[in-house]
């Protein structure tokens, strides 16, 4: 079930009214119900794939817990984090893995021909595996006393707002809200409600508009002109942002109405003044997960120069292939590794004009990023460099039709402007919330109205209205 | 309190703006086809259903004229007889008529989504939401299409664009004062075409429905009657319709095959397009002739000057200029 569908407008207020309504001490039991039946939504089956991670976890943190000898602890942690990756890694990375060996074997001339997999990548797995992974390393750091009851962890892995595509939350902050009942706060629910409409804002009017152009131009890329791939990866970045930041938000809000805070995904990443920066404000909940988990124990920036960045390469190796199974995710992670080693080699001075260099450093940053984007979105790492030297040597080269209007074009400008605006606020350390409750009742009112009517005239959800269908169709 | 009923204010105002913006955005091509039908208050002496061919061959104004009948033509393109069972079970929702007049041309087609999608938006879009319309979609549609059909601002909400542009498409030749008539204007000598008596006596995809729809009819008190009107059709197309009248018989339903009519269409100067759409010449020919027939038939009261059809008076007058102007502009230019 995704969060701009037709049935989660029904789900969500059926979840939320009855979650108010049902006696205090099984409220949590409403939502593992809840948050199970999501899930099955979209594949039944697949739901014991997550019931498997959810047993595997809770009783490896039991053993963790279990033993005193720390050996044995290890040896039962280990067990875990195999059995979890290997889940992960056959169901997503089987595909890729022959696709490789295959490749491996063309190139040294070997006539072998590697069997054809389709395995269906199961919803949001790579987010409740490392959901469930933090959880069993938490307890076995003693961060984290395990949890008793199977069903309230079962929750903890499964919650629905954040199940599929985050945040990526930590069972220190997590586990116990799940488990307590919320009682209704208006303050509380409105407040999520206006979250999770910025979020929709985000996903259906803004990252589903752009999508149109950045699919046109990206798909014929050898037709289209430099300008085009250079403004087409521009809206990639803000589609992006608005789809991942857009879902993080719906998540965010309707978590928040049940009375369950999430933490923060997204903190305006293209404000960001590095790329190391970049990465403290994108996908959050990763980008710690990694830092915790992975880097921090390889000793982070702990060592020598060349230690510290074999540390980076790792994590935002990993990074990449956690995004997607292909050689082209490991090379966009790659490439953002190395670009924070190489800013780790110019050492911070202090700037004569601050502001203007601050300013600066966030268009350079948003440049590299454009680049990297550009690796992500591209159909192979080979088309990506085609595409990057297509750039300045076919600027302006005739355009490639796209289809998208000009009107089209006018809608999203408008939008990225008041998306940009919203930054602008959160950057400034307020939110929308304290800026409207400033004004009358009736205006706050009014311009709340004014948000959730835009959202569904402007966004692109339905079956979509085709003029030229209706018209071809009368022939 | 005072929350509680802020929070009230405010839902009105998203419904009430919701609706507003359901009624900007639709098309209005449902409307101007369908809505005078839905509104009507008196009712209508005779129905017309089925597909493009009586949707084009049967102009309810003129049988308002010549013979005083109110009558209201619901025919779509490209629909099967499956579909016009549920058109006639929805439109028996809103009036009663004396007699339904059924077209059989697609008594040989099966329901087919995909053409037939733009076509059930302009008669689903118009009729309002019941238990009725909703058992109409599901028995007709696919589930992945039940919203929109259900709730068209699914379907029309992004029509901003081709509103702002001003640049609105039209599905029909219809208006409001037609009553469901449609004028084609244009003359186009079709592909010739082979008649054949000869008949399929097999049951086909239709023949459920015929026999649903006279059930329907009688159960009502109406009185079924089969009509195909004459088209540049194939063979085997030919013979699907007259094999119609084995299932009339059957049922004791008429069966006005206007094929057998001979000399009642003139396909040099009738038609509006190469498949052999009515233009306005061949509509009225079929319809003097389907008026005559009624008249004949049942004891169709003739309503002209009766007090409460001012109304049809006033459609017949701007139907006339209408056509005058369209039509007579369109003779002019072809003979000057």
């Amino acid at each position: 079930m995704l969060f701009n569908s037709f049935s989660f407008l029904i789900f969500f207020p059926v979840v939320t009214l009855l979650y108010f309504l049902l006696p205090r001490r099984v409220r949590w039991v409403w939502l593992l119900v809840a948050s199970y039946f999501f899930y099955m939504n979209w594949n039944a089956e697949y739901a014991l794939l997550l019931a498997a991670c959810t047993g595997v976890t809770y009783a490896c943190a039991l053993g963790i817990d279990a033993c005193a000898e720390k050996r044995k602890r290890k040896a039962v942690l280990v067990c875990g984090i195999v059995f979890n990756v290997a889940m992960l890694a056959y169901f997503k990375y089987t595909g890729m893995f022959l696709d490789v060996v295959q490749r491996l074997c063309d190139f040294v001339g070997l006539s072998v021909q590697m069997p054809r997999v389709s395995i269906l990548l199961p919803v949001g797995i790579s987010f409740y595996v490392f959901q469930a992974l933090g959880y069993m390393i938490d307890v076995y750091k003693g961060k984290t006393p395990p949890e008793r009851n199977l069903f309230k962890y079962a929750l903890f892995v499964s919650f629905f707002p954040q199940l599929v595509a985050g945040p990526i939350e930590r069972s220190g902050r997590l586990l116990k809200q799940v488990a307590e009942p919320h009682d209704f706060d208006y303050r509380r629910v409105r407040d999520g409600l206006l979250i999770m409409m910025l979020g929709f804002f985000e996903k259906v009017v803004i990252a589903d508009r752009a999508c149109m152009y950045v699919d046109a131009v990206y798909r014929d890329w050898v037709s289209a002109s430099g300008a085009q791939i250079a403004l087409a990866t521009a809206v990639f970045a803000v589609q992006d942002l608005c789809d991942f930041a857009g879902y993080s938000y719906i998540a965010i809000g309707a978590a928040k109405v049940l009375g369950i805070n999430l933490m923060t995904n997204f903190r305006q990443p293209y404000f960001a003044h590095s790329v190391k920066n970049f990465w403290a404000r994108w996908h959050i909940s990763l980008s710690t997960w990694f830092r915790d988990y992975i880097y921090f124990p390889l000793g982070a920036g702990r060592g020598s120069k060349k230690r510290q960045a074999f540390n980076t390469m790792v994590v935002y190796t990993i990074s990449g292939l956690w995004h997607g199974a292909a050689l082209k995710y490991v090379a966009w992670g790659m490439l953002n590794g190395a670009l924070q080693v190489i800013e780790g080699l110019f050492p911070a001075r202090r700037p004569k004009h601050p502001r203007l260099h601050h300013l600066a450093s966030v268009l350079w940053t948003d440049c590299l990023i454009l680049v990297t984007m550009l690796v992500f979105r591209a159909g192979s790492l080979t088309t990506a460099l085609r595409m990057l030297l297509k750039i300045p040597t076919q600027w302006l080269a005739a355009p490639a039709a796209t289809g998208f209007s000009g009107m089209q074009g006018l809608c999203l400008g408008v939008c990225v402007a008041v998306l940009f605006t919203i930054e602008l606020i959160h950057e400034k350390r307020r939110t929308l919330t304290e800026m409207t409750d400033r004004l009358p009742g009736a205006v706050r009112g009014a311009l709340y109205l004014a948000a959730v009517m835009a959202i569904v005239i402007f966004g692109v959800w339905g079956p979509g209205y085709s003029a030229q269908a209706f018209i071809y169709f009368q022939f | 309190m005072k929350r509680k009923v802020g929070i009230a204010l405010w839902a009105a105002a998203l419904a009430i703006c919701l609706l507003l913006a359901d009624q900007v955005t639709r098309r209005d091509d449902s409307e101007r086809k369908y809505g005078a039908f839905f509104s009507d208050e008196q009712g209508f002496d005779v129905l017309f259903l089925g597909t493009s061919r009586v949707l084009d061959g049967i102009s309810p104004m003129e049988l308002w004229r010549d013979y005083g009948i109110t009558s209201y033509n619901m025919g779509n393109s490209s629909e099967c007889l499956d579909v016009t069972e549920w058109v006639l079970r929805l439109a028996l929702e809103e009036h009663t008529p004396k007699v339904a007049v059924i077209d059989v041309y697609y008594i040989g087609r099966r329901v087919d989504d995909a053409w037939t999608y733009t076509y059930r938006h302009l008669f689903l879009d118009a009729v309002p939401l019941s238990p009725l319309k909703f058992k109409a979609v599901s028995a007709t549609l696919p589930r992945s299409s039940y919203l929109e059909f259900l709730m068209p601002f699914s379907l029309y909400h992004g029509r901003w664009e081709e509103i702002l542009s001003g640049k609105t498409e039209r599905l029909i030749d219809c208006e409001p004062f037609m009553m469901g008539g449609e004028l084609r204007i244009g003359r186009t000598i079709p592909e010739a075409f082979e008649r054949t008596a000869d008949m399929n006596e097999q049951e086909l995809p239709g023949t459920q429905a015929l026999r649903r729809i006279a059930a329907l009819c009688r159960e009502r008190g109406i009185e079924p009657v089969f009509m195909a009107i004459p088209a540049p059709i194939s063979r085997q197309e030919q013979m699907d319709v007259n094999g119609v009248v084995l299932v009339a018989q059957e049922l004791g339903v008429p069966f006005v095959n206007l094929f057998d009519v001979e000399g009642l269409v003139d396909f040099e100067t009738d038609c509006y397009d190469e498949v052999g759409h009515m233009n306005p010449d061949g509509a009225s020919k079929i319809t003097a002739y389907m008026g005559d027939w009624l008249v004949g038939r049942y004891a169709l009261e003739d309503r002209r000057g009766t007090p409460g059809c001012a109304a049809w008076d006033e459609r017949l007058a701007q139907y006339e200029a209408f056509r005058s102007e369209q039509w007579g502009e369109m003779t002019l230019l072809q003979n000057p």
